[in-house]
Parts: C-alpha cells; structure tokens; sequence
C-alpha cells in the first residue's frame, strides 16, 4: 500500500522502530526503513529531492544501560512553497529528531494499516506546532 | 583483512563517506555504511559495530552522505569502544563493544 504525502495520515508510526536510514545522493533520494509495530514486518519511507538534512540524536539517561534503538514518538510534516519538512521524532531510549526537506514523500507499508497515524505538529513553524508526543 | 577497534586510528579515511545506518532486527549490531568517494554504494563496505548505542550525533547539511575528516577509537573501562566521528556535516558519537572495518 503506498501513502503519498498527506496521506500518511492515514499509517502510524507511533512506537515502531528506524532501523535503517540510507541517502542516494546521485539521485537526492533517502530511504528509512521502519520495523512497523503493527506487523509484517518492515515498512519504508521515502523521500525525495532531498536538501536541508539535519539530524540530533542523544541517548537517553533515563535509559542509560539499554541498547540504542531508535523508537518512532512522532512523525510531523509541514507543506511549504518548496516541498514539505519532514520530521521523525524521537523522545525514549534516545531522544531527539531527524529532519529534512524534500519535494514528496511516501510510506509504502507491507499490508492496510490497522489504525490511523496523522501529524504530530512539532514542526518549529507549524501553526499547530506542539512539544507534547504522547 | 578487517580491521578492528584501536586499528582503526590508524586507516586513512581520505575520500570515504557515510551514505547510511542500519541496525540489525535484534538492536545487536549497529552498521554504518561506507563508500568511498568517486563510487555509488555497490562496494558494500561497513563499520560493523557489536552492541552499539549511539550517544550522540549532530549532523546538518544538505544531505545525509557525508564526508569522514576523522575517526578514533578509545578502549573504555568497560572492554568496549568509544568512537568518535567527525564529518563534514557534524559529529558522531557511539559507544560499541567491537568496531570493525569490512
């Protein structure tokens, strides 16, 4: 099934887990691979005409002896003239996000999802921005 | 032959960059995918690291490929590794139990 920017709405990402992150910069495309908490097993996200990467991740000291996994607590996107920001947010073991512009993004998942996602809003620029992820 | 842990102070890093990350199913094994400048992704060279966490990491740039200027490895107290890198976009931090060039 595959989900074409706003309707990413529609897969959650809440509690699932980034395994891989790989960027092609011949052709601007980066690729995240999530280990989808709602099933089989793996679901991708891509973007594309990538610009703007930033990424901040620190661990956690409530969770100082576990191992690094990257838990999904948000995912946000915000439309602009250019494209749309995409943000994956993480706040568990470790804490902090990955963001980067792009033109369009798609979340292709293995099977239907089975409960709706939807824009976390923490977006620094979003009308509807919140710090709040649970 | 791979090169492991404190070796890996001394290779020439000279034109290699980092494309990617990916963690094993398990949380076990952490790989940083390497290429070397001038090629595409094929030659599938990795820094494979054993019970990896990343403590901290700061990159921004205009993509996520970027640039190694810099790797050390530290022997920590607890028989494990602490690696520093630094790239053109920023600075990764982890903390592994062995480290190894493949």
């Amino acid at each position: 099934m595959l989900f074409i920017n706003e309707e990413t709405d529609k897969v959650n990402l809440y509690e699932s887990h980034l395994i891989s992150m790989e960027s092609d910069s011949s052709s601007r495309v980066t690729k995240f691979l999530v280990d989808w908490c709602e099933g089989d097993p793996y679901l991708e996200l891509i973007c594309e005409n990538c610009s703007d990467f930033n990424l901040e991740i620190a661990k956690s000291p409530n969770f100082e002896n576990w191992c690094g996994q990257l838990e999904i607590t948000g995912f946000s996107y915000l439309k602009t003239k250019e494209g749309y920001i995409v943000q994956i947010n993480f706040d568990m073991v470790c804490i902090g996000f990955i963001q980067l512009k792009c033109s369009k993004f798609f979340i292709n998942t293995p099977e239907d999802p089975k409960q709706e996602g939807g824009n976390s809003h923490r977006i620094i620029g979003d009308e509807k921005y919140t710090t709040e992820w649970f | 032959m791979a090169m492991k842990n404190i070796q890996l102070n001394g290779f020439d890093w000279n034109g290699f960059y980092i494309y990617g990350i990916r963690y094993s199913d398990d949380w076990c094994h952490m790989d940083l995918l390497i290429r070397k400048s001038g090629t595409d992704n094929v030659e599938n060279r990795r820094l494979h690291m054993e019970f990896s966490r990343i403590n901290q990491a700061r990159l921004n740039g205009s993509e996520f490929d970027c640039k190694i200027l810099g790797l050390v490895v530290n022997e920590n107290e607890n028989n494990g590794c602490d690696v520093h890198i630094e790239t053109d976009k920023g600075l990764l931090s982890l903390t592994c139990c062995d480290i190894m060039l493949t």
